[in-house]
């Protein structure tokens, strides 16, 4: 249904929630009836209140996927195609910046990565209208050594390329590739955008904002800009990023589910949203003039992690913007955006721990003046994202707990002997409820099978069949471990316990042993405790708690298999969790892999060594001091800093140099120039540095 | 100090300096030939500058330290104010290959009276929300007609 067609907002919200609520009510009247004995009421009432949340929430999902699913069966593809062209010329004069906010990131993906998405974008011909950012926020110094090393081959290559061109000698094809660090990371991402946005925003029309792992192919960006041209109520709009991650089970197992299920998901809360949308925080172009008018983020009362400075800024400039009078909208057409999934177990409950946060302290916005419904909805749906843990988990609880209490009563054997009909009562709700659940997956086969170039993408039928299959296992797995990191995401949050964030390691180095201890011992033991409990009280509901108990005591090796790169290698060769962009990887995916391999040929030098080789070498020390008298925190390094620098230089220890003096160091021109010159001088005369 | 009373450097101690100054043009990005140039033309404005300056006990470790400096100051500080970046066209090759239009460290700014602050924006209904002003909303029309390049 074109959004033209399509009944007005009011409508399609009220037949969301009819829908939902007729799936969540008679169920829940159902399981009432099915296990009400009259023993405990009000242990009874609290369970079916909690059933009542739970499958209202699977069930909205549900009619989520169910609207996109339509949607697309209509069309005749999961994905919608290609959009054409844009018909109407890029305007010189709206410029769009694409900025690429890095923190502490792998620098040789990250350019590589720019790399592929400039070329993208000039061989799209719209080179000129686009700008890149690297807008670094790294505290490490010898990681923004790399960046700056990298910064500057890319430099130097194009400087070798475009000689090379007759016609390109004024650079009249090619973006600029800007580079600025800030020594002081002041509100985390926010605070860099919003750098960006003050010093240099009113020089663009547009801004495209990535990830470090973002890969968009240049099409897109045209395509994003030349949307925000022709619609001045545009304020944002977002692309549906697919997750790529062809390394561990993990990854392997997010990407495809992503793959199946994420374009229904998104194109049906796009229909039931329109232009209430929300933002996911990058892969997005936002109008520069309104996000730096209008979506200046506050700090919320109180300290952290509730109050303070917000954490998950993207929904809360999705509702500033939409509160505004602009547009924020999702482009499910401009399927060609892409990003990373966390590799390991760990790396995945860490991101979802400072989303957690994140999103827990959407509760006082979302309670707020004048921000609009569909803004609350997308609040509502982040923090339940994260609280539907601990609901479930006393559930879970306060289930067994009347199983037990049942089983004790006077009527269990009365019970017992006429059990069969109670228990195809549960079994049956419970089938209903895993349907709702895995419906998604559903959907995304059938629109798969319906095509045979969709089949062939997940690698046949047959392929497809087995990777489902595995995916759920997994999934039924993983689920009681995160409800359990969720709940104690939670329950830390309220507690008052803030999050310390950190770069996310995207490697495959796997979970080792000792960290998989560390991390799940204490579910294992919970798990134990739990199934001796249910074993010594009420053995036949162990059969009902296998499916959480298992996850549970199984914790350790589950997240060591998982996080396994070597695994997810091995189901790869078997083609199992294939999907289309793998089997055939887009342009630039491909470009991206080119560059990163052009860039390990070329090699970089060890991180050990960059900061000697910065000191020692004219071209790279001028590369720093430009980027670093682009910022407006150039300072001078203490003598005592210096010396200890020297003294360590003198007896050669460079292994021995801290963090701290390299960071000081580095932010004054004048120390480095002076140090440059010495060591040089010391190579030919062995005097000792004096600074 | 008359131009006869100038310190003087022996063939061996120039040379030393001229291999040390290849070096470093070659460290800095510049091809052999453009190297031997950047090397002549700062070990003449180091002769130059020492010239005038007193006699040390190591006049060679202090031709090459003046003869470093200027290297560094073309390649490194491009403080521009030294006379070897006008003189030698070597160095001036230095400074095309790091300005190339491709890529550069960052557009000005813009100038602060032009710039665009980001207002903290209120929100949520808490009391003691530390928002220092209240946006007043205008209708959308306005918002676009004003949005893009407003910077007043």
């Amino acid at each position: 249904m074109s959004p033209a067609s399509a009944p007005p907002l009011v409508t399609r919200w009220t037949r969301l929630w009819i829908l939902t609520l007729a799936t969540s009510v008679p169920l829940t009247v159902w399981m009432v009836r099915a296990n009400w004995d009259g023993s405990t009421p009000i242990l009874h009432v609290v369970i079916a209140t909690l059933f009542f949340v739970l499958t209202t929430w699977t069930a909205l999902w549900f009619w989520v996927a169910a609207a996109g699913f339509r949607l697309a069966w209509r069309r005749g593809s999961a994905l919608a195609k290609a959009p054409a062209p844009p018909t109407t010329k890029l305007d010189p004069e709206q410029r769009t910046a694409i900025l690429v906010p890095v923190y502490n990131e792998d620098a040789a993906e990250v350019f590589a990565r720019v790399e592929a998405m400039r070329q993208s974008v000039a061989a799209a011909g719209a080179a000129r209208a686009f700008d890149f950012y690297i807008l670094s926020d790294t505290t490490n110094p010898d990681v923004f050594l790399e960046e700056v090393w990298h910064w500057l081959r890319m430099s130097r290559q194009r400087s070798v390329a475009d000689m090379g061109a007759a016609d390109s000698s004024d650079g009249a094809d090619d973006s600029y590739v800007y580079y600025r660090r800030r020594c002081k990371n002041v509100r985390r991402k926010a605070g860099n955008i919003q750098d960006f946005c003050e010093r240099w925003g009113a020089h663009y029309r547009n801004m495209i904002i990535l990830d470090a792992d973002s890969l968009i192919d240049g099409s897109v960006f045209v395509q994003l800009a030349a949307r925000m041209q022709a619609d001045p109520q545009l304020g944002l709009l977002q692309t549906p990023t697919l997750p790529l991650g062809d390394s561990s089970l993990l990854s392997r197992c997010q990407q495809f589910a992503a793959r199946l299920c994420r374009p229904l998901l998104s194109e049906g809360l796009d229909w039931f949203s329109g232009d209430g949308g929300n933002y996911f925080g990058h892969n997005a172009i936002l109008r520069t003039a309104a996000f730096t008018r209008h979506c200046g983020l506050s700090d919320l009362p109180g300290q952290a992690p509730l109050g303070g400075e917000i954490l998950s800024h993207d929904f809360v400039e999705a509702a500033l913007m939409r509160r505004a009078g602009y547009r924020v909208r999702m482009a499910s057409d401009l399927t060609a955006s892409y990003e990373q999934c966390p590799t390991t177990l760990t790396e995945f409950a860490q991101r979802d721990q400072r989303w957690c946060q994140g999103n827990m302290q959407h509760a006082l916005i979302a309670a707020g003046e004048r921000i609009p419904v569909t803004s609350r909805f997308h609040f509502v749906t982040g923090i339940m994202s994260y609280a539907l843990a601990p609901l479930w988990l006393c559930f879970l609880l306060l289930s067994a707990l009347a199983w037990i209490v049942s089983s004790a009563s006077p009527t269990a054997s009365l019970q017992v002997a006429g059990a069969s009909a109670p228990v195809i009562s549960a079994a049956s709700l419970f089938a209903i409820v895993m349907a709702m659940l895995v419906a998604p997956r559903a959907f995304g086969t059938i629109l798969a099978a319906r095509e045979p170039s969709g089949l062939a993408g997940f690698g046949g039928m047959l392929r497809l069949v087995g990777s489902l299959l595995l995916e759920f296992v997994i999934s039924v797995l993983l689920a009681p471990i995160m409800m359990a990191f969720h709940s104690l995401f939670v329950i830390s949050t309220l507690q008052g316990r803030s999050v310390q964030w950190g770069s996310q390691n995207r490697s495959d180095v796997g979970v080792p042993f000792r960290q998989a201890w560390q991390n799940h011992r204490g579910q294992t033991l919970a798990g134990l405790v739990a199934a001796g409990v249910l074993a010594a009280l009420s053995p036949a509901s162990l059969i009902w708690a296998s499916p959480v108990l298992v996850g549970l005591i199984c914790s350790i090796p589950i997240a060591m298999l998982v996080s396994s790169a070597r695994l997810g290698a091995w189901f790869k060769r078997r083609g199992l969790l294939e999907i289309p962009e793998e089997v055939h990887p887009p342009a630039i995916v491909e470009a991206y892999r080119r560059q990163l391999g052009n860039i390990h040929a070329l090699g970089a030098p060890p991180r050990k060594e960059i900061f000697r080789r910065f000191l020692e070498s004219p071209a790279l020390l001028r590369a720093h001091i430009d980027a670093l008298r682009a910022t407006r925190e150039i300072a001078s390094a203490s003598d005592d800093k210096l010396n200890q620098l020297a003294d360590r230089i003198n007896s050669n220890q460079w292994d021995k140099i801290t963090i701290d003096e390299k960071r000081a160091v580095l932010i004054d021109p004048s120390a480095l120039t002076a140090l440059h010159e010495q060591l040089w001088h010391a190579k030919t005369f062995a005097e000792p540095l004096h600074i | 100090m008359t131009a006869t009373e100038a310190i003087t450097f022996d063939s061996e101690t120039t040379a030393t300096v001229r291999l040390r100054l290849a070096d470093y043009g070659r460290a800095a990005g510049l091809r052999d030939s453009d190297a031997l140039r950047f090397s002549e033309t700062c070990l003449a404005e180091a002769l130059d500058r020492l010239a005038d300056a007193a006699v040390t006990a190591d006049t060679a470790a202090q031709l090459l330290r003046t003869a470093l400096r200027i290297a560094s100051e073309c390649c490194v500080a491009d403080s521009g104010a030294h006379r070897a970046v006008d003189r030698a066209e070597a160095a001036a090759v230095t400074r095309v290959r790091f300005s190339h239009r491709g890529l550069r460290s960052l557009p000005p700014a813009v100038p602060p009276e032009c710039s665009q602050p980001m207002p903290p924006q209120p929100l949520g209904s808490a009391k003691g929300a530390r928002v220092p002003r209240a946006i007043q909303l205008t209708s959308p029309a306005a918002l676009t007609s004003a949005a893009p390049t407003s910077n007043t």
